[in-house]
């Protein structure tokens, strides 16, 4: 009876280890928009701003490009763009001094790991019946990108030399998105939704 | 063989007499929940829980034991956008709050001898709470330990009267004072239904 039990109880601890999580696809229906600026600048200030049309940046792990170019590229640069217009701000090339810089840009990652486990048969891995065993290694790999806006202040300089970063803002994540293209590009307009402080 | 056959005669007689008192019990129950507090973070009944409880007799009516519980809590907030100073945050939540509680618990049976043994009792022990907010692929948690208090009542049903099983059918009020600074959240309770197996021992 005790044995029952136990094989019971080993039951419902093997339940209470799996903490269930919720569905992936209703996880990563959405991606995530956040936002942040700086307090002490007044975006009413700016007039003109630039950014580099049809082109991402790309810090990736996997490529030794650094832009992005394409359809994905132009669609999220002119959507940047006709919300920058929208808020009153005019665009100029970057050899017109322009107020504002409008940078945007990927940063994709992708990791392998492994793990390697030892069948532990006495200690040692020569089995009489079957011979050696070999450790077993498990192979793991992730991916994660994010497109990262930033908004600098082409006027000020920091004391590092630097461009001031007024304000930013990250979409991710896209590689576990089913539609990473059209949800990103949906996403910058939402960028700017909870970016009021945008604007003339 | 006269003496034989008293003896046989005699724990005969005594056998079916001894078999009415159990004086070990183990269970394990169905464990469906309704979370009270907290509820603007789980709010979803929990039908995923369980428990397993050992119990030993103190005295004919009253036993004394431990009882091991897990539960899980959720709530999908769905996506808006949330604002704090400078920085605003547009997702949808996916709250779950996993519950462990291990307590010594005490069971008082009104009658151990019937088929139908109605019981009240009372655990007091640790209760550990790991709270877990899932947004996209990214993910925060904050575990917390507290006191777990749980009054419980129920009946305990044997098809036969010799019967080394029986069903179980209980009710409980748990409140657990592990609470969450992070996610700002008071003290848990909850109640909950209990339905399960129980195997008598003597």
């Amino acid at each position: 009876m005790l044995r029952s039990f136990i094989l019971m109880s080993g039951l419902g601890l093997l339940l209470a280890g799996c903490q269930p999580v919720p569905d992936a696809e209703e996880l990563n229906k959405n991606l995530v928009v956040e936002t942040d600026y700086d307090d002490k600048v007044n975006f009413r200030d700016f007039t003109t701003y630039t950014l580099p049309l049809d082109t991402l940046g790309l810090i990736s792990n996997t490529t030794k490009d650094t832009l992005q170019l394409g359809s994905y590229a132009r669609d999220i640069t002119q959507k940047i763009k006709a919300n920058m217009d929208a808020r009153g701000y005019t665009y100029v090339n970057k050899n017109q001094n322009p107020d504002l810089g409008f940078v945007a840009f990927l940063v994709s990652d992708f990791s392998v790991y492994q793990t390697i486990s030892y069948p532990s048969y006495g200690g040692g891995y020569y089995s009489s019946y079957y011979g050696y065993y070999y450790p077993r290694v498990n192979t793991y790999a992730t991916s994660s990108t994010v497109l990262i806006l930033q908004l600098v202040d082409l006027n000020t300089k920091t004391s590092q030399n630097q461009f001031k970063l007024i304000w930013r803002g990250f979409i991710g994540d896209l590689s576990s998105s089913a539609d990473p293209y059209q949800k990103s590009v949906e996403a910058i307009d939402q960028v700017f939704v909870q970016s009021t402080i945008i604007g003339k | 063989m006269r003496g034989s056959l008293f003896i046989i005669i005699f724990l005969g007689l005594i056998d079916p007499l001894q078999a009415q008192y159990f004086d070990k019990t183990y269970s394990l129950a169905l464990d469906v929940n309704v979370p009270l507090g907290n509820t603007d973070y789980v709010n979803r009944v929990s039908a995923r829980g369980f428990k397993l409880g050992y119990r030993e007799m103190i005295n004919e009516k009253l036993f004394g034991g431990v009882d091991f519980t897990n539960s899980t809590y959720t709530r999908h907030v769905p996506r808006q956008t949330y604002t704090n100073g400078t920085n605003a945050l547009t997702t949808d939540l996916f709250n779950y709050a996993y519950s462990y509680g291990l307590t010594l618990s005490f069971d008082y049976f009104f009658n151990t001898e019937q088929k139908l043994m109605p019981y009240a009792g009372l655990g007091v022990g640790a209760s550990y709470m790991n709270y877990r907010q899932f947004f996209n692929v990214y993910s925060k948690q904050n575990e917390n330990w507290g006191v777990l208090v749980r009054p419980q009542g129920g009946v305990l049903y044997k098809l036969k009267e010799d019967s080394r099983w029986a069903f179980l059918a209980g009710v409980h009020y748990d409140y657990s004072s592990a609470k969450s600074k992070d996610f700002g959240l008071d003290a848990f309770n909850n109640i909950g239904v209990q339905v399960g197996v129980i195997m008598l021992e003597w």
